[in-house]
């Protein structure tokens, strides 16, 4: 196929959705631009409790969907193998609760394929000693993690090899059209300077940022935006990931990743998808769903809390009472009067490439381009074999006793990994190689690996100024580890605080920090 | 039952000043401890007042004392009494190492990432920004030791010398790891210092005047250490901090620590559960083991809600458990922003009558009773740069105060 004689569609945000609607045109032999307006995933794809649906959370409240879910995990964990941890997860009822719903539960998983076994409870409690003794029944489905920045970084890098363009930290100013068909967009960077693509085609796949794109064109799209507190807990409490058995509602799941664990969610309907500030009632909320199952999880070290904003499309004759459905919707703006833009919305990361398929086809149906998606059949250019396996990762360096490379001991990340993404030459900024690498992610929330970092980069003749790089840092992660500041974590504040002023002699105060700083 | 005249709970800077000052008039200390105090955090230096205003760091730290609040721990004990407390912690000269040079106006001192510290006084051989002024340097660094950011050290020293340097060497014992402990240790244990220091005096710029080491150079041997340095290579040393915990922190830990066991008892691992207290007085204390301390007056010098002396629950309550006495507690959890969030959580703390006696829920003190340092409320070390000089003038003032009730009695 000859690219040149295929349309350019523009690609708006760099999430999960955004990344494989872009792969997904890239196989397709379209000519792609991606449009990211801060850093590839870091809004509501990183903003998760970073599950990987079996989907039978969902069987009972939509079952086609949790189906999909399956379908979607089943693929995405052979395709992406390295940013997919398969640690397994149980469904847990209470003894409290009506047994009938866990029958009706088990029937369900049957009906959407999904496997799923009951297990010996009392052998279960053995395993997951910090589990409430008034668990009556458990269910094993496979369940599974998976690190959204690492999906994201792989998603790009093949786009970019399948001759994609990424543009991040590039804002979406105007989408220009002639009568009805859209013909240009336009972007401008974080020093104002513009810049015009022109196209044949635009998906919007801005997740929760959807209706502001649409207002660019004077339409809109309908969404409910639901913010979602998670906590992270300091250790593995559990060893997979722990859900409550019924209807899906806020705080039913516990999900161990990497050194820690977390737990959500919260829900409350926002108007802004820029506002993911954890109120203090949202902790109290959170620590009183999970106390049901971990009687003791007051005592357990939260180092952080973070929120992010799920978007749901909301049908226009949408009935109140019924809940939102989690299957996505592709809106095409024809009705309204573009005929070739579409917008992708609701879904979430564990069905982002059925969602890339189904808008890509659509999109192609408009434009009267047939083309199959192979976005399940071929693999990344890049691909690795091994699979991620956190703790794996922890018996290396424990076998190789070599201390003296951990940049960052709470991760693990040697100077030889964070070395590795230097090589790529836009990475050089903090926050960027804190993604990248996840330094800074642990519980000492980046006290130590920070400096070491500064230090590595500047011996490199890497140029910035190293107060306001590490005071940012530290700004960025007070801003999720002060809202759980108590008990051991409390100390822990204190302590990097101490470091920090006292001892590095930064300023926190010098700079005013604001918390709901727009995006 | 254990009897002494005075029990001190924790073990920081507080706790050891208080204790040296009570054996200084004539009294018997037992020390009730759980691990090390936050000194070890420190860089071992004295740092007495600095309010980071611009063009204000230069000036004497007392005449900081005004600006504070009525009710910082500072105020309340009178700066007179703070004055004459630094000024004896300077003249202790009880130990070898704990050399300071004290210094009339706020000096600044370099942290571990090259930032300014303003210091009331330096320990022996610290590096001092003045002294690097205009000079030839040269850093020198060991292989491999993650936690001494010469470059950044660098960046920021090559503002203010005429030439900089970073020369790498290798560390004394390359058996040992080369975390900053074992660089110290590995120091501590070299028989022939001069030997060492002549093996890369070769790669050393020849016309610079100044030569930073990392602090690591030892624990117990640290001044011969740095001194033959200097006469090795024929040039000024001096040593730049390391990530904490640090080796001149712990060295100054260390002498402390020898001094207060030289005379009295140190119960590690103790953790106070529960007081006696009858009216308005403390009569004796329980700890884990299930041991009775009996005294006449107790010090609580646990290092408040950074080490654990005062417990925050997630509710956002913020209870000491042995006198449950009034917290002033400004509510972190609810404020708007970061900055005035952990503000909020350093000036947590307890509320104290003016001779450092906890308040009761009734308004009562006990009078026999003294909180000193981190503890207290309404001061913030962090942003004041004042967490080692609230430690000697509390902990020295609560002394003399159970000196005075001692003497009624």
């Amino acid at each position: 196929m000859n690219n040149n004689h295929m349309p350019r569609i523009v690609v708006i945000g760099g999430g999960a959705t955004g990344c494989g609607v872009a792969r997904d045109l890239c196989l397709r032999g379209y000519q792609v631009t991606l449009i990211e307006l801060g850093d590839l995933g870091s809004g509501t794809s990183s903003r998760f409790h970073g599950m990987l649906q079996s989907g039978a959370r969902y069987v009972m409240s939509d079952n086609a969907y949790a189906a999909e879910c399956y379908r979607e995990r089943e693929i995405i964990s052979k395709m992406v193998p390295e940013a997919v941890e398969l640690i397994g997860g149980v469904f847990v009822s209470l003894k409290n609760e009506n047994p009938a719903f866990a029958d009706q539960f088990f029937v369900s998983c049957e009906k959407a394929k999904i496997p799923c076994i009951e297990l010996n409870t009392e052998n279960f409690l053995k395993k997951e000693s910090e589990l409430t003794t008034k668990i009556s029944r458990v269910f094993k489905v496979p369940d599974a993690i998976i690190n959204p920045w690492k999906l994201v970084n792989v998603l790009a890098e093949d786009i970019k090899q399948l001759g994609g363009e990424i543009y991040l930290k590039h804002q979406v100013v105007s989408i220009n059209h002639d009568s009805n068909l859209v013909n240009s967009v336009e972007i401008v960077n974080h020093n104002g300077v513009k810049k015009s693509i022109a196209c044949e085609g635009v998906i919007n796949a801005s997740g929760a940022w959807s209706n502001k794109i649409a207002n660019l064109f004077d339409q809109e799209v309908n969404l409910e935006l639901t913010k979602g507190c998670i906590m992270v807990f300091s250790h593995r409490i559990v060893s997979l990931a722990i859900n409550r058995c019924r209807m899906p509602t806020s705080n039913d799941i516990m999900c161990p990743s990497g050194t820690v664990s977390l737990w959500g969610t919260t829900s409350k309907v926002v108007d802004n998808p820029s506002i993911t500030k954890v109120e203090p009632e949202e902790i109290q909320n959170l620590l009183d769903g999970a106390e049901e199952l971990f009687p003791n999880i007051r005592n357990f070290r939260s180092f952080r809390a973070w929120a992010g904003v799920r978007p749901l499309v909301k049908p226009k004759n949408h009935n109140k009472d019924l809940p939102l459905s989690r299957k996505h919707s592709v809106i095409d703006h024809q009705i309204e009067g573009l005929n070739n833009i579409l917008t992708v919305c609701g879904g979430s990361l564990t069905t982002h490439r059925s969602m890339a398929e189904d808008v890509v086809n659509q999109m192609g149906n408009k434009l009267g381009i047939n083309s199959q998606c192979e976005t399940s059949k071929i693999p990344l250019l890049n691909k690795k074999n091994s699979s991620w396996n956190s703790v794996s990762y922890f018996k290396k360096v424990e076998k190789e006793k070599n201390y003296t490379d951990l940049i960052c001991e709470c991760e693990l990340i040697t100077k030889e990994d964070i070395e590795s993404v230097l090589e790529d030459e836009n990475n050089v900024d903090f926050h960027n190689i804190r993604r990248r690498v996840r330094v800074g992610f642990g519980p000492c929330q980046g006290t130590f690996c920070n400096s070491r970092l500064a230090n590595l980069l500047t011996s490199k003749n890497y140029d910035f100024d190293i107060q306001s790089s590490i005071l940012d840092f530290w700004e960025e992660r007070l801003k999720g580890s002060i809202t759980t500041a108590y008990g051991d974590q409390a100390k822990q504040i204190l302590l990097s605080d101490y470091i920090f002023q006292e001892n590095f002699g930064l300023n926190l105060s010098s700079l005013q920090i604001d918390i709901e700083k727009d995006k | 039952m254990i009897k002494s005249d005075i029990i001190i709970i924790g073990s920081e800077l507080d706790a050891f000043v208080a204790c040296i000052r009570l054996n200084e008039l004539g009294f018997d200390v037992r020390i009730l401890s759980n691990g090390k105090g936050s000194l070890l955090y420190s860089l071992g230096n004295i740092k007495v007042l600095s309010l980071i205003e611009k063009n204000l760091q230069n000036k004497s730290p007392l005449s900081f004392i005004e600006k504070l609040e009525l009710n910082h721990p500072y105020k309340i004990i009178g700066e007179e009494n703070v004055k004459k407390s630094i000024e004896w912690f300077y003249s202790l000269g009880l130990f070898r190492r704990l050399k300071f040079k004290q210094f009339d106006c706020n000096i600044d001192t370099l942290s571990p990432i090259g930032l300014k510290i303003p210091s009331a006084a330096l320990y022996y051989k610290q590096v001092c920004l003045k002294q690097l002024e205009n000079q030839d340097i040269s850093i020198v660094e060991f292989e491999n030791h993650k936690d001494f950011h010469s470059a950044l050290i660098a960046k920021s020293l090559s503002k203010i010398a005429k030439s900089i340097e970073i020369v790498q060497v290798r560390q004394p014992d390359v058996s040992r790891n080369s975390d900053s402990s074992s660089l110290a240790i590995s120091f501590d244990s070299l028989k022939n210092f001069e030997n060492y220091f002549r093996s890369f005096e070769q790669k050393l710029n020849k016309n610079s005047s100044i030569v930073i080491f990392p602090a690591v150079l030892g624990v117990n041997h640290y001044v011969q250490v740095i001194e033959s340095a200097e006469k090795v290579l024929n040039k000024k040393c001096f040593e730049a901090p390391t990530l904490p915990p640090s080796i001149p922190a712990i060295r100054l830990n260390l002498d402390l620590e020898k001094e207060v066991m030289k005379k009295n008892n140190l119960h590690k691992g103790s953790i106070v559960s529960n007081a006696r207290i009858e009216k308005d007085k403390c009569l004796s204390l329980k700890d884990n083991f299930d041991r009775d301390f009996i005294a006449k007056a107790f010090i609580v010098s646990n290092g408040g809600i950074l080490m654990g002396g005062i417990k925050v629950y997630s509710n956002g309550e913020i209870i000491e458990n042995i006198f449950n006495p009034k917290i002033q507690n400004n509510h972190h959890l609810s404020k708007e922003n970061c900055s005035s969030s952990i503000e909020a959580l350093q000036t947590s703390g307890i509320l104290t009558n003016d001779k450092l006696n906890p308040i009761l829920g009734d308004d009562t003190v006990i009078n026999n009773v003294f909180y000193t340092g981190r503890n207290l409320a309404n001061w913030n070390p962090s942003t004041e740069f004042s967490s080692e000089g609230v430690s000697i003038a509390t902990g020295w003032y609560a002394a003399n105060q159970i000196a005075n009730i001692m003497e009624k009695t």
